[in-house]
């Protein structure tokens, strides 16, 4: 009868590699960041809906409908506050419960400072777009987007880089396929909508966002797959031993 | 005599501490299912780590559920970076040629 071959033990420098897959395992545990975005493009739909009806209203000499239309954009946000507070609060304990399976682990700390840059830019993007759009210019339709790629692809790069480095890097595909679309816009190659502001500036991210965040998952479980082949100790085979090989 | 730690060299002590080294914190489930143990025998080894201060174990409760949480001391990573050290000043005096002895 012949015996099966006994798989080989990891030699130093792969069992050097486990912080590093751990840590890549840790990092890209994100599926429940779906939930959040899923909630955002809805709040995203509803504060559009209510500003176009608001709009209309407007235009109809209907003030008793902007009250309300008012009233409700101004509930709107304070349950948008009220569900970011919850997530944040909660976020532990969704994460828990969709890993169940594979236990509990903390990635180290990231010190919010080292990432203040990349706010200020976001910030900045942000008052950009603003101003860019209520300018109303003939530029605006075609460049909004770009200009705004301009400020958010790097910043976003160096941000995922001093948070992640490259333990996540599905993550970067996010300012990649910004950056893409950025280009295409320019080059005027025509896609419907992907210059238009809503579709532009709001669709599309959130899908680079939704489309990054399952790539991460599913590194993440090759990460974990990696790991254990790795990490799998000795003794679970019966081998026991004192020393490693 | 270049000597490793001896309670990080056993393979599955070695591999908890670095597991552990990669991130701030991790439960017992998640080094059981990693490392392919049996609850016991987990429990021993990384109790040993405990003992010497390279681990950190916090019990805990979320709602019924018991939580045990393992996290790396600050001397358990200063241990575990000389442990990789040393072992790299063994590889080097394995590899080192003998000396060429001259015939008189």
């Amino acid at each position: 009868m012949s015996e099966s071959p006994q798989p080989q033990p990891p030699s130093d420098d792969e069992l050097r590699e486990i912080p590093k897959w751990t840590e890549r395992y840790a990092r890209n545990r994100v599926l429940p960041t779906l939930v959040f975005l899923c909630a955002l493009a809805l709040y995203v739909l509803a504060f559009r809906a209510l500003g176009e009806a608001m709009r209309r209203a407007h235009r109809a000499y209907q003030p008793g409908l902007c009250t309300l239309y008012g009233l409700l954009y101004l509930s709107l946000m304070a349950a948008w506050a009220g569900f970011g507070l919850w997530f944040a609060s909660r976020a532990r304990a969704i994460q828990r419960a969709v890993y169940r399976r594979d236990g509990e682990v903390e990635p180290a700390k990231v010190d919010v400072r080292k990432v203040g840059w990349f706010v200020g830019a976001m910030l900045l993007a942000a008052v950009m777009m603003f101003a860019i759009s209520v300018s109303g210019t003939e530029m605006t339709e075609r460049y909004i987007q770009p200009l705004f790629a301009l400020v958010f692809v790097p910043a976003m790069v160096y941000g995922f880089y001093r948070v992640y480095g490259r333990s996540a890097p599905m993550m970067y595909l996010v300012p990649a396929l910004v950056a893409l679309q950025a280009i295409l816009v320019v080059a005027g190659v025509p896609i419907p909508g992907i210059a238009d502001e809503f579709w532009g500036l709001f669709v599309l991210p959130f899908a680079y966002m939704a489309l990054a965040v399952v790539a991460s998952h599913i590194y993440g479980r090759y990460a974990l797959r990696r790991l254990r082949r790795l990490a799998h100790a000795p003794e679970a085979n019966g081998s026991g031993g004192d020393a490693h090989a | 005599m270049l000597e490793p730690d001896a309670n990080i060299h056993q393979p599955t002590r070695l591999r908890i501490m670095m597991l552990l080294s990669g991130v701030a914190e991790a439960d017992f489930n998640f080094l059981l299912s990693t490392l392919g143990l049996s609850n016991g025998n987990l429990s021993v080894q990384a109790g040993k780590l405990e003992q010497v201060g390279y681990l950190e174990i916090t019990k805990s409760f979320v709602g019924k559920m018991p939580r045990t949480m393992y996290r790396l001391t600050d001397l358990g990573r200063e241990h575990l970076r000389e442990y990789w050290e040393t072992m790299d000043a063994i590889r080097a005096s394995s590899q080192q040629p003998a000396p060429i002895q001259e015939a008189s």
